[in-house]
C-alpha cells in the first residue's frame, strides 16, 4: 500500500514546478542560443570605425555583451563591433556628434573592464579633453 | 532523549540537501561554484537552475528514498562597475518516501524557500588583452522566507524538511577569479554562521569550492564574437557543524562532504547554458547519516 501526503506549505504543486524549470531551460535555449540574428551579430565588424579601444579583461563572450550594452548606451554611439581575440571594441560615432576620451573610459569601467587605450580614428569625432 | 538515531540520520541527509540547494549561486558563475567576474553598471542578469538531488541505499527497514527538486531563481544587479547585489529565491519540491508499518507513505512539501541577498565588491583587478585576475569579497543574508512549521497528516514535518529555517542567517566570503580565453579557474571561500529559530539552530557552514574549466571550441578564436564550449570540472567542499535542538549538539548532525562535478558550459554573448553532475567522493558525516546519491544541476542565465 502507498499512501500519498501533500505537505500543505505552499500553493505550487511538484507537476507545477518541474514544468516550470523545463519550460524555461527550452524557452531560452531556443530563443537566444539558436537565434539567426544573435549569430549574425556575433560575425559583425564596422568597415570604417571611427573610435578603436583596447579594453583589457575581455575573455569570454558573455562578458562582452556587458560592455557592448554599455557602450550602446551612449548617447553618441551609431554602432559598435565588439573584437573578442584582439581585445577591441570599434565605435561608429553618429553624424555630427563628438565624444570625449574621458565619455569612453568611464562607460568601460562602469561595465567593468580596463580601456588600455582609445585611439580616435577620425578625429573629428573627438571632444577636446577638459582640464 | 531529543530524537532517535534514525530521525537522526534522515535529519542529517536533509541538511546536505538543504546547503546544496542554498550555495550561493549567483548568476555570473560557473556551474556549481561562485566567481568574480563583472556586472557592468545598471546591467541585470537572470539565471535560472535546476537541481535534481536524491537520496537512497538506506540499510533500515524505513528504506527511506529522498528526492529533492530546486529551481533556484537568481537575480543580479550592477550598482556600479565594482558593486553587484544578488538575489537568490529558491522554489522547492521535496519528497520522501519512507515504509512505516501501517504501509509505505511518501511526504512531500513544495514551495518557495530561504531567500538570499548579498553583495559583491571586486577589490582587486588585473586585466590585460584576453586575461583577467579578480579577487572579490562577499557578504549577506540568508533570510527566513521559507515556511519552517509546516505540517501533514503525519504530523509536523522535520525541521530540515521544511522550506525555511525559520531563521536570519549571514554569511561572508572571497572569490578569487582567473579567466583567460583558453580557461578560466575560480576559487571561493564562505562561512555562513546559522542562528537559533524556535529552539533549533542548523550548524554552522563553511565551504571551499574550486571550479576549472578549458575551453574546447572553437579551438580558434575567429573574428568578432565566436561562442565557447567549455568542459568543466568543479569541486565543492562543505563542512557542517553539528545542529542544536533545545542547546544541546546533535552528535548525528554535521560533517564533512566532498563532491567532484564535470560539466559542460556553453557561452554566447548574451546566455550561458551549463550542466554538471555533481558525484559525491567522500560523505564523512557524523552518525551514520544517509549519503546524497549525485546531484543533477542544469543551468541557464541570461543578460537582459
Amino acid at each position: 500500500m502507498k499512501r500519498i501526503i501533500q505537505g500543505n506549505t505552499g500553493l505550487l504543486r511538484p507537476a507545477w514546478v518541474r514544468a516550470l524549470g523545463l519550460l524555461a531551460l527550452l524557452a531560452f535555449f531556443t530563443m537566444t542560443a539558436l537565434a539567426p540574428e544573435a549569430r549574425a551579430q556575433d560575425d559583425k565588424r564596422l568597415e570604417n570605425p571611427d573610435v578603436i579601444i583596447e579594453v583589457g579583461g575581455l575573455a569570454c563572450p558573455f562578458c562582452a555583451y556587458g560592455i557592448e550594452k554599455r557602450l550602446k548606451k551612449l548617447d553618441e554611439v551609431a554602432e559598435l563591433s565588439v573584437l573578442l581575440e584582439e581585445g577591441k571594441v570599434e565605435l561608429k560615432v553618429k553624424e555630427g556628434a563628438k565624444i570625449s576620451e574621458e565619455k569612453i573610459r568611464k562607460a568601460v569601467a562602469d561595465a567593468g573592464f580596463e580601456a588600455k587605450s582609445v585611439v580616435f580614428v577620425n578625429e573629428n569625432v573627438k571632444t577636446p579633453t577638459s582640464e | 532523549m531529543a530524537m532517535t538515531y534514525e530521525k537522526a540520520r534522515v535529519w542529517t541527509a536533509l541538511a546536505v540537501v538543504a546547503l546544496t540547494i542554498a550555495a550561493v549561486v549567483p548568476a555570473r558563475a560557473q556551474i556549481t561554484t561562485n566567481t568574480a567576474l563583472p556586472v557592468g553598471k545598471g546591467e541585470a542578469i537572470i539565471r535560472l537552475q535546476t537541481k535534481v538531488i536524491r537520496s537512497t541505499g538506506d540499510p533500515m527497514p524505513t528504506d527511506r528514498d529522498l528526492r529533492v527538486t530546486a529551481f533556484p531563481l537568481v537575480g543580479v544587479y550592477g550598482a556600479t562597475g565594482r558593486l553587484a547585489l544578488f538575489g537568490v529565491f529558491p522554489i522547492l519540491d521535496k519528497n520522501m518516501e519512507v515504509t512505516t508499518p501501517s504501509g509505505r507513505i511518501t511526504r512531500n512539501t513544495t514551495g518557495v524557500g530561504d531567500a538570499r541577498l548579498f553583495a559583491r565588491y571586486t577589490l582587486f583587478q588585473h586585466n590585460r588583452r584576453g586575461l583577467t585576475v579578480r579577487l572579490a569579497p562577499f557578504a549577506g543574508i540568508e533570510l527566513p522566507t521559507g515556511t519552517d512549521d509546516a505540517r501533514d497528516a503525519a504530523g509536523p514535518l522535520p525541521r530540515p524538511f521544511q522550506l525555511g529555517s525559520g531563521s536570519w542567517d549571514p554569511f561572508v566570503g572571497v572569490v578569487l577569479t582567473r579567466q583567460s580565453f583558453a580557461w578560466q579557474v575560480d576559487v571561493s571561500a564562505s562561512y555562513k554562521r546559522n542562528t537559533e529559530a524556535g529552539g533549533f539552530r542548523f550548524g554552522d557552514e563553511a565551504r571551499l569550492d574550486v571550479a576549472a574549466k578549458v575551453r574546447v571550441l572553437p579551438r580558434r578564436l575567429g573574428p568578432g564574437l565566436p561562442r565557447f564550449l567549455y568542459v568543466a570540472l568543479e569541486s565543492n567542499l562543505i563542512g557542517l557543524g553539528k545542529n542544536e535542538l533545545g542547546g544541546a549538539d546533535d552528535p548525528n548532525s554535521g560533517g564533512v562532504t566532498w563532491r567532484l562535478a564535470p560539466g559542460l558550459q556553453y557561452a554566447t554573448r548574451r546566455v550561458i547554458l551549463g550542466a554538471a553532475l555533481q558525484l559525491p567522493v567522500v560523505q564523512d558525516l557524523n552518525g551514520a547519516a544517509l549519503e546524497n546519491d549525485a546531484i543533477l544541476t542544469l543551468s541557464v542565465r541570461f543578460s537582459l
